[in-house]
């Protein structure tokens, strides 16, 4: 069996006894009265006998895997996804304190160099264009649309 | 009941211009908002209310309904275009109609994605309109135990959803399980996985789950590609539907319609079911089932029709009991209370106008959203041309108002990234999102169900064989789960055969 | 050159006006109260009858509240503790208020993040109806009939709306003091639980006033037993009702309130209760409230918090006591 695939399984394997045990202490409850944790407990204890069921069988014979390669992720690339994944995290947590405008500008300039415009003076560009079109659309347009998204865009 | 009469005096009464017009509106509004992901139909039926207050009660049910029905048109456009689906019973949509945009097929999806819509929708309101009374008492004996068996059937089924390994695909519906069961608990009230965040106290949300998944996963799985690829074929072959696609169609619309519809009655998950049970059925009756999942047009037509079919489904147990069986059958049935109105039983005798006048409506609305879908497909088709390094960044953006409008918290905004990177992780390793979004969605029902089910049983498994209805759907589920296993073992036994065989 | 560069200014100057708006929006807010519309927040989602109550709510105070826009909100979940959460921490300006029932379940449960004097009530301005039904075809015509049985035959089925809500303690407590050892089935919700009464997978349910009412006006469901007394709610003023058959058992009412965050300014505070107490008093008002089946009862905030509040917690928390929802 593929490491990559015994990594996996015994990532489901380990979530399974982690779901099991969390389970177990929220209670299985009396047969009358199914607790919290007979569910997930159920549902963990099949992680397991899956997962172990998998590594039996890789350990039983050895299938030529069919499936395709793990398509590897280059260093450039793996640059880029963390930039795009930790500002999108930051983006979250900023939205509220900070406000719509000064987040959006940040995070679609990263989002626009990340996609491929090279300079950063096209990116900030766009993103500049992009701010300032939704947020006149937006608060000039009318109130159709949720209190969340009007909230989002600094508004009630 | 006198149909006939009934059905010519409610288009007599939708038949003015400022009816037709709201209905145009509401409509106009749906495919808005099943368009955009993130902003469902509720959260737009629940903010037009108030606007609604000034006109007849007919009309303003008439507006809202349009709404609901129109968004199923609009979801399907986004899950064919840039694979997010734009709620739960879009999500089987993704499958094959994503794959069908990448070949330059967009265009046909699009356009049978529509007349199945409008097929499914046009043939539930006619069986509505002669079935609503008998079947409302259908809707009434499924009991936990029975919803139970209904949710272990869409289980196995959801197996069928992949188009890589079973095994995989059994993985990922119970990680959407535990997944769905992250919250308080609705029967102790304790909560589960929580781990003291306030956030998740009402579970992962569906949204972020969904647009992590799908829309942030998709882009970080195109971000590591080779830059600058624009990811479709520009020259898009035809904008709609040839023969060969109408002949292959036809038998899934037909099957799909009955299907939503009957399962549309059902409270719960009844249109997402209706939508995957489509495609599993279409994947078992087809010649070329290894063309599911890579552009198979059969897997658009069926699932599209039935989340339309259901719609009109979801309209039985409202009229004829005035329960509803879904969130926005609720909000329905909230408008009308606050016009004065009061559903249940006595609906159709005391305003038979409103019964009528729904039904003769959605006739009508039907019509308008494939005159207003159809043209549309040629923009569609266009917009998928931008280049990508410029739609990524509008997606997203959509996807994070999406995310943040449900809550309005920051905190959808940051599962909805964990997700996102926690979907690509997954399509590395050749993990299916479906099957994980859809037992995510209807894990609850199941585990909520089972334990009411023994509640009421008192500790006794006795229930789920002695109730007749309980009883068949878990036989189909076991004989379904059966011939799956069967299939696997005898290909990994040949498999293994054919190893030996070549070594040997 | 010289046009990119012109473009480049619009742009900036374009996005310092958007910064500058965004950033002087606060400041424009301290004017009279209410200078903006003032938004009720419901903690369950829109259709439901919380949504409805709110609306009828919001329009009457707009006109007993002179320019004042009121609009309503949804922030569902967790039973409610999202929609308190929510409010116990927004600005206490007046303008993000709370329609809820009680809110203290969770914090008897221990799964709160607030206090309970975190909210500030405004003033109760109704009471909710409930009722106890059974299906059509039941063997019980009257209320007395279904107790007889019910002793006989302990552990008999009885829908609710969930474990932590008003309904289910209030019947609970009947439960208890009546005796009638029933075994409560959870459900989400007045429809889950008509559905269970038509196709006869629970003995009896307990519900609200209004969706009960409906349902029986049609011949499908019988209600048996009302928690208040039927008539100010617009039910058959010949249901018994707890004083008559219970006279010397505690009840639980199922109060609604307005409720605003602590801290929230005096005068602002009493200019919503005496728009309430006015409200109350309209006819209108009154009507619409009991086609709902609910019951106008205006009650002043501070007797709230200080009388009915804790009278209710220590009730219901001995119910939870029993029950082994807390230790």
């Amino acid at each position: 069996m593929k490491k990559e695939n015994l990594i996996v399984t015994c990532f489901w394997l380990a979530l399974g006894v982690f779901v099991v045990s969390y389970s177990y202490r929220l209670g299985l409850g009396q047969i009358h009265t199914p607790g919290p944790g007979l569910f997930p407990f159920a549902v963990g204890g099949l992680f397991i006998l899956l997962s172990l069921f998998k590594l039996l069988v890789a350990l039983v014979k050895k299938v030529k895997d069919d499936e395709e390669q793990k398509t590897g992720v280059s260093a450039l690339n793996v640059g880029k996804l963390c930039l795009v994944v930790a500002s999108l995290f930051a983006y979250g947590i900023l939205l509220e304190p900070l406000g719509y405008i000064i987040t959006t500008f940040f995070i679609m300039a990263v989002l626009f160099f990340a996609s491929g415009y090279k300079s950063w003076s096209k990116a900030l560009g766009y993103s500049a264009i992009v701010v300032v079109a939704t947020y006149f659309m937006f608060t000039y347009l009318g109130t159709r649309f949720p209190p969340g998204v009007l909230r989002y865009f600094g508004m009630y | 009941m006198d149909i006939f009469g009934g059905l010519l005096s409610g288009f007599h009464n939708v038949f003015q211009p400022q009816v037709l017009f709201y209905c145009f509106v509401g409509v106009f509004i749906g495919t808005l908002v099943g368009v955009l992901p993130g902003i469902g139909p509720v959260g737009a039926m629940s903010i037009l209310l108030p606007s609604t207050f000034g006109l007849p009660p007919a009309t303003s049910i008439i507006m809202l309904a349009g709404i609901y029905y129109g968004a199923q048109y609009g979801g399907s456009t986004t899950s064919i275009l840039v694979n997010i689906p734009g709620e739960a019973s879009s999500v089987v949509t993704c499958i094959d109609g994503y794959q069908m945009a990448k070949r330059g097929r967009a265009g046909p999806a699009l356009g049978i994605s529509a007349f199945g819509s409008f097929i499914g929708g046009t043939f539930s309101i006619i069986a509505l309109m002669f079935l609503v009374y008998p079947l409302a008492g259908v809707a009434v004996k499924f009991g936990p135990p029975e919803f139970f068996a209904l949710m272990c059937l869409a289980m196995t089924v959801l197996t069928y959803l992949t188009s890589g390994s079973v095994i995989n695909a059994v993985f990922m519906v119970l990680l959407g399980l535990i997944l769905g069961v992250v919250g308080m608990d609705p029967i102790s009230g304790m909560p589960r996985f929580v781990f003291g965040c306030t956030t998740l106290l009402d579970g992962v949300g569906m949204v972020p789950v969904v647009m992590g998944l799908f829309g942030i996963a998709e882009v970080l799985t195109n971000l590591d590609e080779s830059q600058g690829k624009v990811m479709f074929q520009t020259r898009v072959k035809d904008l709609f539907p040839n023969l060969q696609d109408w002949k292959r169609s036809i038998g899934p619309i037909w099957r799909a319609s009955v299907m939503g519809f009957f399962l549309g009655i059902l409270p719960g998950g009844g249109a997402a079911m209706s939508t995957f049970l489509s495609y599993t059925t279409e994947k078992r009756l087809s010649k070329h089932p290894e063309e599911f999942g890579h552009g198979a047009i059969e897997g658009v037509a069926g699932p599209e029709t039935a989340n339309n079919a259901a719609a009109g489904g979801a309209f039985v147990p409202l009229l004829a009991l005035g329960i509803p069986p879904t969130a926005i059958m609720a909000l329905l049935l909230g408008a009308l209370v606050i016009h004065g109105v009061t559903p249940g039983p006595l609906l159709l005798s005391q305003h038979p106008e409103i019964f009528w006048g729904v039904v003769a409506s959605m006739y009508i609305g039907n019509v308008m959203l494939l005159g207003l879908n159809l043209p549309l497909i040629g923009m569609w088709v266009k917009v998928l041309k931008i280049p990508y390094r410029l739609l990524m960044p509008l997606i997203l953006l959509c996807c994070l108002i999406g995310s943040y409008a449900e809550n309005e918290s920051g905190m959808s905004i940051v599962i909805m990234v964990i997700f996102g990177v926690v979907g690509y992780i997954l399509r590395k390793f050749h993990f299916e999102s479906a099957p994980l979004i859809l037992a995510f969605i209807l894990g609850p029902i199941m585990e909520t169900n089972f334990r009411n089910s023994l509640i009421m049983s008192d500790g006794s498994f006795a229930i789920f064989v002695t109730k007749p209805i309980s009883l068949i759907l878990l036989i189909i589920s076991a004989l379904l789960f059966m011939s799956t296993g069967f299939s696997t073992y005898r290909k990994t036994k040949t498999k293994v055969i054919d190893e030996s065989e070549s070594e040997g | 050159m010289r046009k990119k560069s012109l473009i480049g200014l619009v742009l900036v100057v374009a996005f310092a006006l958007c910064l500058g708006l965004d950033m002087a929006k606060p400041v424009w807010a301290q004017q009279k109260f209410p200078s903006r519309p003032i938004t009720i927040f419901v903690t369950f989602a829109p259709g439901g009858i919380s949504d409805i109550t709110a609306r009828i709510w919001a329009r009457f105070m707009e006109k007993y509240l002179p320019g004042a826009t009121v609009v309503v909100d949804h922030k569902p979940g967790g039973g409610g503790v999202v929609g308190y959460t929510f409010v116990a921490n927004a600005r206490p300006d007046g303008y993000t208020l709370l329609n809820s029932g009680d809110f203290f379940t969770p914090i008897l449960e221990g799964t709160a993040t607030y206090k309970v004097e975190d909210l500030a009530v405004i003033a109760q301005v109704a009471l909710n109806g409930c009722v106890l039904a059974v299906g059509p075809d039941a063997p019980w015509k009257t209320f007395q009939e279904f107790v007889d049985y019910a002793k006989k035959n302990p552990g008999a089925k009885w829908a609710h709306q969930g474990v932590g809500t008003s309904v289910y303690f209030r019947t609970q407590n009947l439960n208890k003091q009546a005796g009638l050892k029933l075994i409560g089935v959870p459900m989400k919700g007045d429809s889950e639980i008509i559905s269970a009464l038509l196709g006869k997978h629970v003995a009896i349910g307990s519900l609200s006033a209004g969706m009960a009412k409906a349902q029986a006006d049609a011949g499908k469901l019988r209600i048996l037993f009302s928690f208040d007394q039927a008539k100010g709610f617009g039910l058959d003023p010949s249901l018994p009702y707890m004083a008559t058959m219970f006279p010397n058992a505690p009840d639980i009412e199922v109060g609604l309130y307005l409720v605003a965050p602590k801290n929230t300014p005096k005068d602002v505070m009493d200019i919503l209760e005496k728009t309430l107490e006015k409200m109350t008093k309209d006819p209108e008002f009154i009507s619409e409230t009991m086609r709902i089946n609910q019951m106008v009862s205006f009650v002043p905030g501070k007797v709230v918090m200080e009388q009915r509040i804790p009278k209710k917690m220590e009730l219901v928390r001995s119910i939870m006591k029993e029950e082994g929802l807390i230790k």
